[in-house]
């Protein structure tokens, strides 16, 4: 369902426009979008006592949500910009002092489950979720940076919602068709990766 | 293994039909090696997209640092001597003039405006969405509109008198509008509302008083500070350090 944008500025508008354009102006629109707000770290420092770091951190990850929200259509633009990414940063902020206080540095961290595989019923998801969960992340990670440049980046592109189409251009692929199936094979590779001792 | 990556990597990317979802549910749950697949599937394309994250932040970092003015950042090799006796003497001219410049005391209406644009520039919104008339209030403010936001909290107040929290941000808005009387009449209200514990009317009319700076409001901003520190009203840390320095 679309709301009217009722709350957005002009520069709210060209922010959101850049980073639902093409990968170049996605970036200039990545970076405008965490200039413009940039003083919400100081924000997070006066207003949480988080220290500048962890302000920082607060502050990044909500950019980096809500870049993924809104390029996924999922900001409705209800409120402003502003006022939309201040919610994301205050949460950020409170779940920051929550594991500060609580001192529960989480030793293991069940990531949650995609939202692509929601649409399975819950048996099926339950038996994903629990392998998954099984998962080494650390190993995997060092495993994908093994993987070399081309291959890391491909996989990268295709997590972060980019379509084979769009790959094929940013990463001078001839057709959508040879980026998904070296995209197939970087897969392959990379669990052959982690399975091996 | 590629076939199965191909079959998972199309279920995923597409908006699939009834039957093909029950097909899939049917492998998951009948091939474990199938149901091993996606979970990789998944797993890969989150950690993939995690160091994407990592990435990005870099990216962020480096034009944080930049933003950051670069106190010691030496911009240039002076190649002659002269020339470093040339910086000596701006640095020292720097330092003498920013001593004159930061550490003068401020006055009382500079930190009543200091106070307020840093404390006032954003109200917290709730969560969930909810498009309620004080949500809308809090949402004009936010977005700088704020005669707007002030007839949309006194609405409120027509038909809720008692609302704590309307009247509050109306004295707010009041206040950064620089209708100060106004703005007191506000807080003088909220201040004498017994029974809650977190009640910053008295604070905030010393605040509107030390920003409207009339004769005599001095005075009866200080004694409002020392009720603050006195009664640990909320406000009392700016006030005990305001008043070191009255």
């Amino acid at each position: 369902m679309e709301f009217p944008r009722i709350f957005l500025h002009s520069a709210d508008q060209e922010i959101i426009s850049k980073l639902l354009g093409s990968d170049q102006t996605r970036n200039s629109g990545e970076e405008q979008f965490f200039k413009t707000y940039l003083y919400f770290v100081r924000e997070g420092v006066q207003k949480y006592s988080l220290n500048e770091e962890e302000a920082f951190d607060a502050y990044s990850d909500s950019i980096l949500s809500a870049i993924e929200k809104i390029t996924g259509h999922g900001f409705e633009g209800r409120s402003s910009l502003k006022t939309w990414l201040y919610q994301i940063f205050h949460h950020k902020c409170v779940d920051l002092i929550r594991k500060k206080t609580t001192n529960k540095g989480r030793i293991h961290q069940t990531l949650p489950i995609n939202e692509m595989i929601s649409q399975v019923s819950d048996s099926a998801k339950s038996i994903v979720q629990k392998l998954i969960d099984k998962a080494d992340w650390s190993l995997l990670r060092q495993k994908l940076n093994q993987l070399g440049e081309n291959c890391r980046r491909l996989l990268m592109l295709a997590a972060d919602g980019q379509t084979d189409k769009e790959i094929a251009v940013l990463m001078d692929y001839k057709t959508a068709d040879v980026v998904k199936t070296s995209r197939l094979r970087c897969l392959e590779k990379l669990r052959q990766l982690y399975k091996s001792p | 293994m590629v076939d199965n990556y191909g079959y998972i990597d199309d279920f995923f990317k597409s908006t699939p039909g009834t039957d093909q979802i029950k097909e899939f549910e049917h492998r998951i749950e009948s091939d474990p090696s199938f149901a091993e697949d996606v979970a990789f599937y998944l797993s890969a394309m989150q950690a993939a997209k995690g160091m994407l994250h990592e990435e990005k932040k870099a990216g962020f970092r480096e034009i944080y640092r930049k933003s950051i003015p670069a106190e010691s950042v030496k911009v240039f090799k002076l190649p002659k001597r002269f020339w470093y006796y040339v910086a000596a003497a701006a640095v020292i001219v720097g330092i003498v003039i920013s001593r004159l410049i930061f550490f003068q005391p401020a006055t009382v209406a500079k930190l009543a405006e200091r106070y307020i644009q840093e404390e006032f520039i954003h109200l917290g919104v709730e969560m969930g969405g909810r498009e309620d008339s004080m949500q809308i209030g809090i949402h004009l403010f936010n977005d700088g509109k704020l005669p707007e936001a002030l007839a949309q909290f006194e609405n409120i107040l027509k038909s809720d008198t008692s609302n704590f929290d309307a009247k509050k941000y109306c004295g707010i808005v009041s206040l950064k509008l620089g209708q100060y009387d106004k703005a007191l009449e506000y807080f003088r209200q909220i201040a004498s509302e017994p029974g809650y514990y977190i009640n910053p009317g008295v604070f905030y009319q010393a605040l509107t008083l030390m920003k409207r700076n009339r004769p005599g409001d001095k005075q009866e901003a200080k004694r409002l500070l020392e009720e603050v520190v006195k009664k640990d009203l909320q406000g009392r840390e700016e006030a005990e350090d305001w008043l070191k320095n009255w």
